[in-house]
């Protein structure tokens, strides 16, 4: 009989120990947002929705060739007056070939990076866009082409 | 009360007492999940219970499979990563580190100290994260619904930590075949020492609320035992195998990268509450590897050298024709990689071993015999991520 009211009061000793810990933070500062109203700021090197700048591109398929899950989908074509950009380490680039079509599903892709970390020029880039929910599969897919 | 209606009463009774017991001597049969609160993921158990007593268990697997073994031998090395993030996406970061890993060892590509460095800070805090997860989660399925939150509100800042190193907050993607894909950023060393001095009082407090609540050790003690010989029979390893008090870990054991320069220890069950191997031991060597990993990253933080992240490797490079098996600790268990090359750009086959795998299958072995909601706890303990199954 004392062995089981012993028993009782340990449980009930063991609960209220837990309860200090829960009552000091219901009165503490909540670590919660209150999303949509309040956003937190994305950081440096997120990795949200593809976007591509077709201007930049030169058309070398390197994304399109590492890319895992082949989500991009691009067609070239030869221009008579090559224009002239930048790469990443600030040389110059003749761009011989315009881009005619530069879609990204981005219901497929998923964010790896791959395909930004080695564009010659930066074209293509993981922006900080990360709410891209749409009504319908079209809509998924991002045509970046002018 | 008058005579006739406490015998119309006691004539009550016995007919309860009979359909009960022909519903006792029938076998229910249930089925957990796919879809089951209590499920962590998409698993489906079949179980057959008399009464409250379960006879039977039945998993069945498969809802998550996506063929990755063979999706690797269509991809080349590099392109490969980010599938091995979602074979245990609660330790992203350690099946990458164990990719990257094999495929270094098989094509025998030299790493830079710095990028070992990062690796096992990665590793380790992904650990925490991970075990975190089954701090919540083990309270949720005992019925206590606090803890949840706070391991959350911890987890949340290593997931920050990931965030400012590679973007992303669950699918990380960093490792890379040669080392990381980025040094680390600007503020991240001051960032993972407030981490660790926040965190280490954090699971003393764990312990207060849960690990030694009388409640929950009455709940978890002596519940669904692993003994060790039926622990190694069905090659169980990681936390699950040094709960039943066998004292494995292959960070010691077998070392792979920095790890034999690190003092730290492997927490072994002695079986403090109850029997060696029950549910409370598989829950609180985890609370216990936290603060090992803790001290792990501590160190780490310490002596990191500086230099190269990354040793370039060709875009299209080709690996030796060979084979290799590398195993590492993950905070399930051991994950392996068994990588045949012949020499082409992508593999020619590659298998993955992984823990939980192993560990379903002790299941039906523990919790035969024991209450249907015994069988919820001991499926949490034995800390289960289904798409790591399935693969
Ligand atoms: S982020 Fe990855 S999946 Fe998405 S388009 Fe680039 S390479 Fe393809
Ligand atoms: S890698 Fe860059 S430059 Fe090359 S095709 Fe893709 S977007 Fe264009």
């Amino acid at each position: 009989m004392i062995k089981y009211f012993k028993q009782i009061i340990t449980e009930l000793w063991s609960i209220l120990k837990g309860m200090k810990i829960t009552i000091k933070y219901f009165f503490a500062k909540p670590t919660t947002v209150q999303y949509p109203e309040e956003r937190i700021q994305m950081t440096e090197r997120f990795r949200g929705m593809v976007k591509a700048d077709t201007d930049k591109c030169i058309s070398c398929l390197y994304c399109v060739n590492i890319c895992p899950v082949s989500c991009i989908d691009l067609e070239g074509e030869k221009s008579d007056a090559p224009a002239k950009v930048m790469n990443k380490e600030g040389k110059a680039m003749k761009r011989i070939k315009t881009v005619t079509k530069f879609d990204v599903n981005i219901a497929q892709c998923i964010q790896c990076g791959f395909c930004a970390e080695g564009c010659p020029t930066a074209a293509i880039y993981l922006s900080k866009e990360h709410e891209n929910s749409a009504l319908s599969r079209e809509e998924l897919i991002k045509h970046y082409a002018k | 009360m008058p005579e006739s209606e406490t015998a119309k009463q006691s004539e009550g009774f016995s007919e309860l007492s009979r359909a009960v017991s022909t519903f006792v001597g029938e076998e229910l049969v249930i089925n957990f999940g796919p879809q089951h609160p209590s499920m962590h993921g998409v698993l489906r158990l079949i179980v057959k219970s008399e009464g409250e007593i379960v006879s039977e268990i039945t998993p069945v697997i498969g809802y998550l499979h996506r063929g990755m073994e063979k999706i690797a031998e269509r991809l080349n090395y590099h392109q490969f990563m980010p599938y091995t993030d979602r074979i245990d996406y609660l330790a992203s970061m350690n099946c990458n580190f164990a990719y990257a890993a094999t495929v270094e060892k098989l094509a025998g590509i030299e790493i830079p100290k710095r990028a070992e460095y990062i690796r096992v800070i990665m590793a380790e805090l992904n650990r925490i994260a991970s075990h975190l997860v089954f701090f919540g989660t083990a309270g949720l399925e005992s019925g206590a619904w606090t803890p949840i939150v706070y391991a959350f509100r911890e987890r949340e800042y290593i997931v920050d930590l990931f965030d400012m190193t590679c973007g992303q907050r669950l699918t990380y993607n960093y490792f890379r075949i040669g080392g990381v894909a980025d040094d680390l950023p600007k503020g991240f060393m001051e960032k993972a020492r407030a981490f660790c001095d926040y965190f280490e009082p954090k699971i003393k407090e764990y312990n207060e609320l849960l690990s030694y609540n009388e409640i929950f050790i009455k709940r978890t003690a002596n519940v669904a035992v692993l003994p060790p010989e039926t622990a190694v029979k069905y090659s169980v390893t990681g936390p699950n195998l040094r709960a039943s008090g066998v004292k494995w870990d292959l960070r010691k054991n077998e070392p792979y990268s920095i790890y034999p320069e690190i003092d730290f220890d492997i927490p072994v069950s002695s079986g403090e509450k109850g029997m060696v191997g029950d549910t409370w031991n598989r829950y609180i060597i985890r609370m216990r590897e936290m603060e090992e990993s803790v001290k792990i990253i501590r160190q780490c933080l310490d002596k990191i050298p500086e230099g190269d992240y990354l040793t370039k490797v060709p875009r299209l490079f080709k690996a030796p024709p060979g084979e290799v098996y590398c195993r590492f600790e993950n905070p399930r268990g051991e994950l392996g990689f068994y990588l045949i090359s012949d020499g082409g750009k992508s593999p020619y086959r590659l298998k993955i071993r992984t823990p939980s795998f192993a560990h379903l299958w002790v299941l039906p072995e523990i919790s035969t015999g024991g209450m249907i909601s015994d069988l919820i706890v001991a499926f949490g303990s034995l800390d289960l991520v289904v798409p790591e199954i399935d693969r």
